[in-house]
């Protein structure tokens, strides 16, 4: 047993200032919070989603039917589980641990290359349809704009409920959004080449990690 | 908790009269100043609150409580608002023992109105070389030792009040026992190896001079 210095209890009357406090302040309870939590998700994939229809849509060009399916499917399958680790607290309120989180946030970005890279080997040809730089900039760009209009609506979601590690889990978000960007820009982007997957598709992820690491913070911390 | 989170208002009461004593010790010890714990209570509470709708259901309450705590320490801090080292008479938190009951220290905690002075006033100068050894530890040895040892929280929480890992915080939890054993020399007897802690959630223990703020052990944990 430890010998500590002990002390009174608080006083009183801060029970009364708190509870006066927060009687004056209501506050959204589960069900508010969870109907603003879904109507914000909605509302960043229909952004997604529609700048994704605005820019064409679903999009083969030379590529193969199977070969599109086999990245966009493993690419899907990433982003689910990312976005997963990344938003579901799971069974704790200080959510996932760091380590975790910053697995998600470094990794995912990598493991879509190599997803997308090991998805040419049965269509090598593909390899080689590549373009000029001014595609690679502009798939960089609509990738980057899909995931941020997600990654906002997921960091306001979860607004003010990080006390521990609001840089990681920020950082997380930004990655699992940029998967889901890479995602979308996939299905329609009629280069195949690595250099471009890896610029234009995967390196999003990276720079949407480092972004919501820098902004998050003052958002999902306390 | 769980009832708060879910708008019955009326449980708030509840989840404060089990958090906040563990709380107001935690910031005192930190802040050595009533007026900053006071205003660090009241802060942490109000942050639950408005998150109290974003509350897992099931999930612990005291680790994120702390973590809250913790962050509005920090963040105080970093304004600015350096903690108060050194103690005055006004400013001590064992000044305020047992306020009011009109008993000698302790009286109430130990169940009896006579004290014997001499094993008081023992316990009074060991309790305050170990604050004051404490007080000399790096901040993330005496903070994984105090929310292990001295608030009840077991290494998984306090891991995840720290933000890192349960191996971590039993290492830090064990220098800072190891530091206090020497400092302390036979005294420190009853310190109790950090290693014997347990990883689940486990009631706080008593300390030796158990204080008003200090929930007993068949207390159930608020959720």
């Amino acid at each position: 047993m430890i010998p500590t210095m002990a002390h009174a209890g608080p006083p009183s009357a801060l029970r009364d200032r708190i509870l006066a406090a927060t009687g004056q302040a209501p506050s959204p309870v589960r069900v508010q919070v969870v109907r603003n939590t879904r109507a914000l998700v909605v509302l960043g994939m229909a952004l997604a989603l529609t700048i994704f229809f605005a820019i064409g849509g679903l999009h083969l060009g030379h590529r193969p039917a199977g070969f599109v399916a086999m990245t966009a499917a493993g690419w899907a399958t990433a982003s689910v589980v990312v976005t997963w680790i990344a938003f579901v607290r799971g069974p704790s309120m200080l959510g996932r641990t760091r380590r975790a989180l910053l697995a998600v946030a470094l990794l995912t970005a990598p493991l879509l290359f190599a997803w997308g890279t090991l998805s040419t080997v049965p269509w090598p040809e593909v390899r080689s349809l590549d373009s000029d730089w001014s595609n690679y900039l502009g798939c960089f760009a609509w990738t980057g704009l899909m995931g941020l209009a997600p990654l906002a609506a997921l960091v306001l979601a979860r607004r003010g409920t990080d006390p521990v590690h609001p840089r990681a889990t920020g950082a997380a978000l930004g990655a699992a959004m940029g998967a889901w960007a890479g995602t979308l820009i996939d299905l329609r982007c009629i280069c195949a080449s690595v250099a471009h997957m890896a610029f234009s598709h995967a390196l999003p992820a990276i720079l949407l990690a480092l972004f919501a690491a820098i902004v998050a913070p003052r958002i999902l911390g306390f | 908790m769980d009832r708060y989170a879910q708008g019955e208002d009326g449980a708030f009461g509840q989840v404060y009269d089990e958090l906040a004593p563990r709380l107001y010790g935690y910031l005192l010890r930190q802040t050595r100043s009533r007026e900053r714990a006071e205003d660090l209570v009241q802060q942490t509470f109000l942050r639950i609150h408005r998150a109290r709708g974003h509350f897992v259901a099931g999930s612990a309450v005291t680790p994120w409580a702390f973590a809250i705590a913790r962050r509005l320490l920090i963040d105080g801090l970093r304004r600015g608002r350096r903690e108060v080292i050194g103690l005055d008479e006004d400013e001590n938190p064992a000044a305020g023992l047992d306020a009011g009951s009109g008993r000698g220290p302790n009286a109430s905690v130990w169940g009896a109105s006579e004290v014997d002075p001499e094993a008081w006033a023992h316990a009074n100068e060991l309790a305050r070389t170990l604050d004051h050894e404490l007080a000399h530890l790096p901040e993330n040895q005496r903070v994984a030792f105090e929310l292990v040892k001295q608030e009840g929280l077991s290494l998984r929480e306090a891991a995840a009040v720290l933000g890192t890992t349960v191996a971590a915080v039993k290492l830090r939890a064990h220098r800072a026992y190891l530091a206090l054993r020497i400092a302390l020399g036979e005294r420190a007897e009853n310190l109790g190896d950090p290693d014997d802690a347990k990883a689940e959630p486990q009631a706080p223990r008593p300390p030796t001079r158990p204080t008003r703020s200090t929930p007993s052990a068949e207390q159930e944990m608020p959720r």
